[in-house]
C-alpha cells in the first residue's frame, strides 16, 4: 500500500483495532511512500523532515497496547503530518525559513500534545511558505512543494505540504495553519478538505505566530468526517493561550449525517464577481443546485465590504507579522550570521540573510504601517474595516442564514512560477478566504468539482463556534458528489 | 552638595518610576521570580520569546497594581489593554515589550508630600500607572568585547508610575520618592529595593524663569541608584541647564547618564537613534476587565497608609510629629511600636525606646525589628520594670541588649544575671566611701561649694556597681557622706 | 500616500533588515504597487466603525504560582552562542559598557 492510500481514518482505525494491520507496518508504508514521492521527478517535496527510529519505537508501543486491547485515543496509531510552523520537540520546527534551519523546539504545541494523547504518530513536518506567508508554498526557504495531481502546478499555500501529503495519500490527516486561507486554499487546490476553526477554538500555543489575531490551527483530511475527527482532538480552551475560548466542544463528527433539510445557505453576490473564472463559477452553481436538492434553502445575500477585505487583511497581518518576527534576531536560537561584529550587525545580517524576499516585503510593509504618522492610515484603518466586515456577517447570520457558501479560491492551482513576480496577483488569490479570519469565523473548504483535472473547492462559513452547521453542509455536499 | 539655587530660575521635574511587583512568578508565565539566581535558570518558552509561545496574565500582579493605583488616588479603568512596544535589544527576547499604552490600568492620581520648608504639604500629580514586563539583563562587562544576556529578569512584573512635571526641586523629588516607596511598602506590593533594582527611577529635568508657565527643553537622567544620588544628579543637571541658559546657549534634548563615582551626568553615547516604538494592541491578550466587585474586594478599604498611620500615632498615642514620622517610616516598625505602646503604660516612653534602643539594635544587626527576637510585649515588660524603679535606665538598656542576644525575657535576665538595682544602703555606703577615699581632691572641692561634683561621684559609684546602684538612694547616701 | 526608496531604507533599518541595493530597489517597487493596491481601502467610510481588536471574552488571568512549562532541550544546545550560562553576542567595542543600559523596562 502507498502510505494510508485511500483509507479514511475510521477505516484505518478499524484495520488497526482488528489487528489486520499493525501500527508499525502502517508507519513503514507511510515513511516509504513519503520517500517514494520525493524520489520521483520532479519530487513532491511535501515534507521537510520525517521521523526516524524513535517513531518506530513509539509505533511498536502502540501495537503492544492494541494487542492488549488498549486503545489510548481516537487516533491510536494514525500517522499525522504537521505543518512545520507548529512546534514539536522530536523534529525540527523551521517554519520553512533559513533563519530557523535546524531549530528543534524545546517544547510542544498544545495541538501536538493533544494529538499525542489521542495516540497519533507525528510522522513528519510539512513544507510551507516561509512563516506561512504565501499562497503557493513557493516561498519556502527549502524549495517548493508540488501539486500531487499536477506536478507542474503549485499545491496552494501556505499549508501546501500538508495538503499535498493528504492529497497524495501519504497520510490520512494533517495539521495546517490558516491566517488568511492557508488551510482552505491548498485544500481546494489539492482536492481535499480543510477546516479553519473559529478563532479561539484551538489553542495557538506552539503555533509560530504570523498574524496573531488571525492565526488558527486547522485540519486537513480527505473527507469532512476525517478532518472533523481531527478537529475534535485538538479543540478546546487552553490555559497557555488567553485567546482560546472556554466554550464546550461538541462532537464535530456526530451530526454530519443529519441532512440539510431546513438549513439556510446564504450565497453572497460579492463572491461571484463578473470576472470570476467561469469554470469555477460553474462548479459553484452546480454545488448550489445540489445543496438545494438536498433540502437546503438557498438565499442570495450581500456582504458589502468584501472588496476591501484583502487590503484590510494585509494591513493587519503584515503589521502583526513585523512584530511577531522581531524575535528572530540570532541571539537565543536559530541561525546567526557568523561574521557579524556587533550587536546591531548580528541583527541586520542574521535577519537580512535569514529571511526570504516575501517575508522581508511583509516586514517592511508591516513596520511601515505601524510607524509614526502612518498607524491610523494603515493599521488603524485596517482594523476599522475589519469590524465592518465582521458586522456584514453578523447581520446575515442574525437574519436567519445558517451557513454562507462561496468559492474557496477564484482559480484552480496555477503553475509554479506563474505569480511569484506579481505580489498583488498572489494576494488576490486570498480574496474569498481572508474574510473568515478577519471576522474570526469558522470555514471549511470541500472539493466540489474539477476543471481540466484540477480540483475546485467550495467554502462554507458559519457563525462563531458553529462549526457543526458548516461541517454538516460540507459533508452533505461531499457525500452527494461522490 | 546641592547646587546653589540661581535666583530667577525654577526647576521642573517629572519622574518615571519602575517598581517590581512582589509576585512569586513572572508577569506572563509561571517562571519563578528570584533575584541573584544563576543566569538563565528561571526561563521558559514564554519569557525566552520562543517561536509559538504566548503570554498569560498573572492575576496577583494586576491586583498589586490595583492596590498601588488606589493608594495613589488614581482612577482605575474598567477595561484596559496591553500593547506591544517594539524595539530591538539583546535582553528583550520577543523584540517587543508587553506594556500598556493608550488604555493603561489607571490614570490621574496624586500623592501628598511634605514641603521642603516644613510648611504646607505639596501635591504631586500622577499622570498614569500601568503594568508591564521587565526586560532581561545585558551584561557588557562580563566577557571582553561581548554582551552577555541573562533572561531571569525578563518578564518580571512591573508597574510604571509616571508623574506630571509637577515637582519643583530635586529635594522635593526625593521627598516624593520617599513617600511613594513608603506607600508601596505599606501595601506590600514591592520590596522597593533600589540596589536590587526593584525600584528604578528616571527623571525628566528642565528649568525655566520663575513664574513662567512655559516648559523648556528637558533632558532625561538615568542610572541613579539611590535617593541621595538622585537628588545629587538632579541638582547637577538643573545647574547645568541654568548655566547653559545664563550663558545664552540652548539645551539639547538628550539622555544623560549619572556617574555616581564622578558626581556628574554625561550624555549617553551611541544609541541616540530616533525611537519609533510602533505601539499596537497586544493581539495575544484580550482586553483585561476589572469589575467593581474585584476592586472593592482588593482595595476597599485599603490597608492603612503611611500618612494615616502618622496621623493616628499622633492622635492615639499623643506622639510628637517627629516621633510619628520616624515610627511610620515602615509598617513593621510602626506595628512593633503600637504593640509595645498598647502593653506599656507610657506611649512616649515606648516611642523613645523603639526609636532609640530598638532601631539601634536593628541597625547594628542589620535585621528588621521583627527579627530582633524581642517581642513587643517583652519590651513593654522591661519598660514597666524601669517605670516601677526596679531597673535604672542604664541597667534597662543593658537588659535590653541581653534580651536581643539571648531571646530571654527581662525578668529572667535580671534574675539569672543578678542585675536588679542595688538600693541596699550598706552596700551603697561602702561604694560611696571607697569613691570618696579614692578622690580626695574632688571631695575637698565639693565641700568648698562645688556642688556639681556630686554627679562625678555618682558616676564613680555607678561604675563600681556596674550600673546597678539605685541613683535616687545613691544621691542621698553620697550627700550624707560628703557633708560629714 | 507613496513610499519611496528612502522610506524603505528607513523602515528596513527600524526592522533591522540588511538589504542590498538590488533588493532595496525591488522592495521599493513591490511596496509601491502593493500600497497602491491597498489604497482601495480609502473608499470605505470608516468613521462610524470602531477598530476591531478586542475578543468577546475578557482576558483570563492565572494564579500567581511557579508553574513553568519545562524545556526539553538545554539552552546551550539551542543557542547560536553560549558562554558560562549566558547567551552571548558581539558588542560594539567603541561603546562603553555603561552607555548600553537597557531601555529602562
Amino acid at each position: 500500500m502507498a502510505g494510508s492510500a485511500d483509507f479514511t481514518v475510521s477505516e484505518l482505525r478499524e484495520e488497526l483495532r482488528s489487528r489486520r494491520l499493525s501500527v508499525v507496518d502502517l508507519l513503514r508504508a507511510t515513511v516509504e511512500a513519503i520517500a517514494d514521492s520525493d524520489a520521483q521527478d520532479p519530487p513532491l517535496h511535501a515534507f521537510l523532515s520525517v521521523g526516524g527510529e524513535e517513531l518506530f519505537e513509539l509505533a511498536a508501543a502502540l501495537d503492544r497496547a492494541l494487542d492488549e486491547g488498549d486503545e489510548i485515543g481516537p487516533l491510536h496509531g494514525i500517522p499525522v503530518a504537521v505543518k512545520d510552523n507548529i512546534c514539536t520537540h522530536t523534529l525540527p520546527t523551521t517554519c520553512g525559513s533559513r533563519i530557523l534551519e535546524g531549530h528543534v523546539s524545546p517544547y510542544e504545541a498544545t495541538a501536538i500534545r493533544k494529538l499525542r494523547a489521542a495516540g497519533a504518530l507525528i510522522v513528519g513536518k510539512t513544507n510551507l511558505d516561509e512563516f506561512a506567508m504565501g499562497s503557493s508554498t513557493e516561498n519556502s526557504g527549502f524549495g517548493p512543494t508540488r501539486n500531487p495531481l499536477h506536478r507542474e502546478c503549485v499545491p496552494g499555500g501556505s499549508s501546501g505540504g500538508s495538503a499535498a501529503a493528504v492529497a497524495a495519500g501519504l497520510v490520512p490527516l494533517a495539521l495546517g495553519s490558516d491566517t488568511g486561507g492557508s488551510v482552505r486554499q491548498p485544500a481546494s487546490f489539492c482536492g481535499v478538505v480543510g477546516i479553519k476553526p473559529t478563532y479561539g477554538r484551538v489553542s495557538r500555543y506552539g503555533l509560530v505566530a504570523f498574524g496573531s489575531s488571525l492565526d488558527q490551527v486547522g485540519t486537513i483530511g480527505r473527507t469532512v468526517r476525517d478532518a472533523a475527527a481531527a478537529l475534535n482532538v485538538i479543540a478546546g480552551v487552553d490555559r497557555f493561550d488567553s485567546t482560546s475560548t472556554d466554550i464546550p466542544v461538541p462532537d464535530f463528527a456526530a451530526g454530519l449525517d443529519s441532512g440539510l433539510e431546513g438549513l439556510v445557505v446564504g450565497v453572497p453576490r460579492e463572491y461571484f464577481p463578473d470576472d470570476l473564472d467561469a469554470r469555477v463559477a460553474a462548479a459553484c452553481r452546480s454545488a448550489i443546485e445540489r445543496l438545494e436538492k438536498l433540502g437546503a434553502e438557498i438565499r442570495e445575500i450581500s456582504l458589502p465590504h468584501t472588496p476591501y477585505a484583502v487590503p484590510a487583511y494585509y494591513l493587519i497581518a503584515n503589521a502583526e507579522a513585523s512584530s511577531n518576527l522581531a524575535r528572530y534576531d540570532g541571539v537565543r536560537y536559530g541561525r546567526r550570521s557568523s561574521d557579524a561584529e556587533s550587536t546591531v550587525a548580528v541583527y541586520r545580517e542574521t535577519r537580512g540573510s535569514g529571511f526570504g524576499r516575501e517575508v522581508k516585503r511583509r516586514i517592511v510593509l508591516g513596520t511601515y504601517g505601524l510607524s509614526a504618522g502612518y498607524y491610523d492610515a494603515y493599521y488603524g484603518t485596517g482594523q476599522r474595516v475589519r469590524r465592518l466586515i465582521a458586522q456584514d456577517f453578523e447581520r446575515v447570520f442574525s437574519e436567519g442564514v445558517d451557513v454562507v457558501f462561496t468559492p474557496t479560491s477564484p482559480c484552480t492551482a496555477f503553475r509554479l512560477g506563474e505569480r511569484v513576480d506579481d505580489p498583488v496577483q498572489m494576494y488576490l488569490s486570498d480574496v474569498f478566504t481572508v474574510t473568515a479570519n478577519l471576522a474570526r469565523l469558522p470555514a471549511v473548504s470541500v472539493p466540489i468539482g474539477a476543471v481540466d483535472g484540477l480540483p475546485v473547492g467550495g467554502q462554507f462559513l458559519a457563525g462563531h463556534f458553529d462549526e457543526p452547521s458548516m461541517l454538516r453542509a460540507a459533508h452533505a455536499l461531499q457525500e452527494g458528489s461522490a | 552638595m546641592p547646587a546653589p539655587r540661581t535666583p530667577g530660575y525654577e526647576t521642573v521635574i517629572g519622574l518615571e518610576i519602575h517598581v517590581q511587583l512582589k509576585t512569586a512568578s513572572k508577569m506572563f508565565c509561571g517562571c519563578r521570580v528570584e533575584f541573584g539566581a544563576p543566569p538563565n535558570t528561571h526561563v521558559c518558552p514564554v519569557c525566552l520569546g520562543l517561536p509559538g509561545a504566548l503570554p498569560t496574565v498573572n492575576r496577583q500582579a494586576i491586583e498589586f497594581a490595583v492596590l498601588a493605583a488606589r493608594a495613589l488616588n488614581c482612577e482605575l479603568h474598567q477595561r484596559t489593554v496591553f500593547a506591544r512596544k517594539n524595539y530591538f535589544y539583546p535582553d528583550l527576547p520577543k523584540g517587543y515589550q508587553i506594556t500598556q499604552y493608550d488604555q493603561p490600568l489607571a490614570s490621574g492620581g496624586r500623592l501628598d508630600v511634605p514641603s521642603e520648608s516644613g510648611g504646607e504639604e505639596g501635591r504631586v500629580e500622577i499622570r498614569r500607572l500601568h503594568v508591564e514586563e521587565d526586560s532581561g539583563k545585558s551584561l557588557h562587562d562580563r566577557f571582553p568585547r561581548q554582551t552577555a544576556v541573562d533572561l531571569n529578569r525578563a518578564g518580571v512584573p512591573l508597574v510604571e508610575i509616571v508623574t506630571e512635571p509637577s515637582l519643583r526641586s530635586p529635594s522635593e523629588a526625593r521627598g516624593f520618592l520617599v513617600r511613594l516607596k513608603r506607600t508601596l511598602e505599606y501595601l506590600e506590593v514591592s520590596d522597593c529595593n533600589m540596589e536590587e533594582g526593584s525600584l528604578r527611577v528616571d527623571a525628566n529635568v528642565s528649568v525655566r524663569p520663575t513664574g513662567s508657565e512655559q516648559l523648556l527643553t528637558k533632558t532625561e537622567v538615568k542610572n541613579m541608584n539611590s535617593f541621595s544620588q538622585l537628588e545629587k544628579a538632579l541638582d547637577y543637571e538643573a545647574a547645568r541647564h541654568i548655566a547653559i541658559l545664563v550663558s545664552g546657549g540652548t539645551i539639547e534634548h538628550q539622555t544623560m547618564l549619572w556617574d555616581p563615582a564622578r558626581g556628574e551626568a554625561r550624555p549617553m553615547r551611541g544609541k541616540e537613534e530616533v525611537h519609533d516604538y510602533r505601539y499596537f494592541p497586544e493581539p495575544d491578550i484580550p482586553t483585561l476587565e476589572l469589575d467593581q466587585a474585584t476592586v472593592a474586594r482588593l482595595a476597599d478599604p485599603l490597608p492603612e497608609l503611611p500618612r494615616q498611620k502618622l496621623q493616628r500615632l499622633m492622635d492615639e498615642y499623643g506622639l510628637p510629629s517627629y516621633d510619628a514620622e520616624v515610627l511610620s517610616a515602615n509598617r513593621d516598625l510602626a506595628d512593633f511600636y503600637e504593640k509595645v505602646a498598647e502593653a506599656a503604660t507610657d506611649p512616649k516612653e515606648a516611642s523613645n525606646w523603639v526609636m532609640g534602643e530598638v532601631l539601634a539594635a536593628s541597625n547594628d544587626l542589620g535585621v528588621p525589628v521583627t527579627e530582633l527576637g524581642v517581642e513587643p510585649v517583652q519590651l513593654a515588660e522591661l519598660l514597666e520594670l524601669i517605670a516601677a524603679g526596679t531597673l535604672s535606665h542604664n541597667l534597662g538598656r543593658q537588659v535590653f541588649r541581653r534580651m536581643v542576644e539571648t531571646g530571654n525575657s527581662a525578668g529572667r535576665i535580671i534574675e539569672e544575671e543578678d542585675l536588679s538595682k542595688v538600693s541596699d544602703s550598706d552596700q551603697l555606703k561602702a561604694w560611696a566611701a571607697e569613691a570618696i577615699a579614692e578622690n580626695p581632691g574632688e571631695a575637698e572641692r565639693y565641700r568648698n561649694g562645688e556642688e556639681k561634683l556630686l554627679a562625678f561621684f555618682i558616676g564613680q559609684v555607678m561604675r563600681k556597681s556596674q550600673g546597678r546602684a539605685d541613683p535616687g538612694r545613691l544621691r542621698e547616701v553620697l550627700g550624707e557622706l560628703l557633708n560629714d | 500616500m507613496g513610499i519611496d526608496r528612502s522610506d524603505v531604507e528607513k523602515v528596513a533599518e527600524l526592522a533591522r533588515l540588511r538589504l542590498d541595493e538590488d533588493e532595496l530597489d525591488g522592495l521599493t517597487r513591490d511596496c509601491q504597487s502593493i500600497l497602491g493596491f491597498f489604497e482601495a481601502i480609502r473608499r470605505v467610510d470608516v468613521e462610524s466603525a470602531e477598530p476591531a481588536g478586542a475578543l468577546d471574552h475578557a482576558a483570563p488571568t492565572r494564579e500567581d504560582g511557579v508553574d513553568q512549562d519545562p524545556l526539553t532541550e538545554p539552552l546551550d544546545r539551542m543557542a547560536p552562542a553560549w558562554r558560562e550560562g549566558y547567551f552571548v553576542l558581539p558588542r560594539l567595542p567603541a561603546l562603553d559598557a555603561e552607555d548600553l543600559g537597557g531601555d529602562g523596562g
